[in-house]
């Protein structure tokens, strides 16, 4: 993906002049960033950058006061998760949401919600057509499950898996709606760095298996390295740079505000 | 009737409104403090509809539970927008309501008086079948999507709607539920009673379901029956001890409550898997494992 397809190509999903204030801090400050079909986006900065402001912004966690957010053509800035969740946006959070005294498979199928194409009166008879869509799901969740490794603990409680399964799960969750775009907020956050080694291949095969196209939140940088097409690093809710890695890696104000400080 | 006959109509018009505050509580996190209100608003409907129309039983039934729904839409819009503990307010402030309107409102409802003369036609069988419709549509509604949503919703709200959950018309559709299985408990029991009065439905007959509901299990269906059979039967027992009633009735939920905080049943849900003897531990609100094995998956 060089920077000539970069130029050409229309955005997938474009973020245009994007601000949000929370009190009198500017979280997110005139940011704009495009991320292209099947491309892998690295958004890196220090702590407190705005990078989690600006998923909240594109999942619908959170409004922003200003600027566009627009998917495949259509703008989304301002509408709730649930509806960005039906347009094809999936997350993970930084810090771990699953429904924790639920097992393994009942958070995949809970987060397969739209999967489940019945309606309230067919799902309150349980019609033939209610068993069939939903043995489908279980059947789908558990070869995802199956896929990742967690088959095996499919009916433990989802609260007692190790961290690292964990942070898998909420990926599989995510992936069960079969988004067009995931959001990954921080994945590496608490891997060792076997378990960081497996995840970069991880990213790379859903990918192309689930033809996706990816932003990444990461601290971990030789992920960041391994992983993105294209990086964009921002500092105080601004964009300080963006390019690919050897671009981002020899730009003097990166250096200074970020990569130096580590 | 007999007096046993009377006693188990009570208990399992009990049952029914159990149920929903089942789904309320039990499943979806929200606390109504209010829920004898619906069954205040599904007796007077069909005790109003019966005595000045003649209408016939099941159609004042129907009526009950369309008054109940139509009731639960209006007071859920705004409420239901609040959060946890602003939603119990509300839900009081609503129980107050009712209970004032049906006060004031002499010329409809009796006021203090009551709503005299509405004929005695339910039977045992009425309520057994009413509550085991009840129980079967609360299951299915456990076991599906929207049941999991509830759920979801339940454990972590900004999740469930990344998941594509729309969290406000996933309570508005289970206050709704809930306020129709109330409607027809209210319903069944003025045919029972044969009259209403408003203070049969004030804030501390909706705390008694909730206690009920946290004494057989807050995510157990299974629990919530049986905790409610259990409580209603005791309290009849403890006619005989008089004045002694109600201090011994909180006695023994308070010794329960300490013992068992989940609730007897805990988690626990009955299953045709359990009584094959294939069950094995259980887990979150039991909805996994039925699901599962009702989806056709077996279990190691």
């Amino acid at each position: 993906m060089g920077s000539n397809r970069r130029d050409s190509a229309p955005a997938f999903l474009e973020v245009r002049q994007v601000e949000k204030r929370f009190g009198g801090v500017l979280a997110v400050n005139g940011l704009s960033f495009q991320v292209l079909k099947g491309e892998i986006v690295g958004l890196i900065g220090p702590n407190g950058a705005g990078k989690t402001t600006v998923f909240n912004i594109i999942s619908g966690v959170t409004r922003p006061d200003r600027g566009l957010v627009v998917l495949d053509g259509r703008e989304v800035q301002g509408l709730h998760p649930f509806q960005i969740a039906r347009l094809g946006i999936a997350r993970t959070f930084q810090e771990i949401h699953l429904f924790k005294e639920l097992t393994v498979l009942h958070n995949v199928m809970s987060a397969g919600h739209l999967r489940a194409t019945y309606g309230f009166w067919e799902g309150l008879l349980r019609l033939p057509r209610v068993r069939r869509i939903e043995s489908r799901l279980a059947e789908e969740s558990l070869n995802m499950l199956s896929m990742f490794g967690l088959g095996d603990v499919a009916t433990a409680g989802a609260g007692e898996l190790p961290y690292g399964l964990q942070k898998t799960l909420e990926i599989v969750k995510a992936l069960i709606t079969r988004p067009r775009l995931l959001l990954l907020d921080e994945p590496a956050a608490g891997l060792n760095p076997e378990e960081t080694d497996r995840l970069k291949e991880l990213i790379h095969r859903i990918r192309d298996q689930f033809d996706l196209t990816i932003i990444v939140i990461e601290h971990t940088m030789d992920l960041i390295r391994d992983v993105s097409d294209h990086i964009v690093v921002m500092n105080f809710g601004e964009k300080l740079a963006e390019g690919h890695w050897d671009e981002v890696r020899c730009n003097e104000d990166v250096v200074r505000c970020y990569l130096g400080e580590d | 009737m007999s007096f046993l006959e009377g006693v188990l109509i009570n208990v399992f018009i009990l049952v029914i409104i159990t149920q929903g505050v089942y789904l309320l509580t039990g499943m979806t996190g929200l606390f109504s403090l209010g829920q004898a209100a619906f069954v205040a608003t599904g007796a007077y409907a069909a005790g109003i509809v019966a005595t000045r129309y003649q209408a016939p039983f099941l159609l004042s039934l129907a009526a009950g539970v369309v008054a109940s729904v139509v009731v639960s839409l209006v007071v859920g819009y705004p409420s239901l927008k609040l959060r946890r503990v602003h939603f119990s307010l509300a839900t009081i402030a609503f129980g107050y309501g009712i209970e004032s309107i049906l006060n004031v409102s002499t010329g409809i409802t009796g006021g203090a008086i009551g709503l005299i003369g509405i004929p005695n036609i339910t039977r045992l069988w009425h309520v057994l079948l009413a509550a085991f419709l009840t129980i079967a549509l609360v299951r299915n509604f456990k076991l599906c999507r929207y049941g999991r949503a509830c759920v979801s919703t339940r454990t972590d709200e900004v999740a469930a709607q990344v998941y594509g959950v729309n969290a406000f018309v996933t309570k508005e559709i289970v206050f709704a539920f809930a306020a129709g299985i109330s409607g027809l408990a209210g319903g069944l029991l003025a045919f029972y009673l044969g009259y209403l009065s408003p203070d049969m439905f004030g804030i501390p007959i909706s705390a008694e379901y909730l206690i009920m509901v946290f004494f057989g299990g807050l995510y157990s269906q299974t629990g919530v029956i049986l905790g409610t059979i259990f409580l209603a039967l005791l309290m009849e027992m403890l006619r005989a001890t008089a004045e002694l009633r109600m201090v011994l009735y909180c006695t023994i939920i308070l010794i329960f409550i300490i013992f068992r905080p989940t609730g007897v049943f805990g988690t626990w849900e009955f299953s045709r898997a359990w009584l094959a003897g294939l069950s094995g531990r259980a887990f979150g609100p039991g909805v996994v494992k039925e699901g599962v094995k009702d989806n056709g998956f077996k279990q190691a």
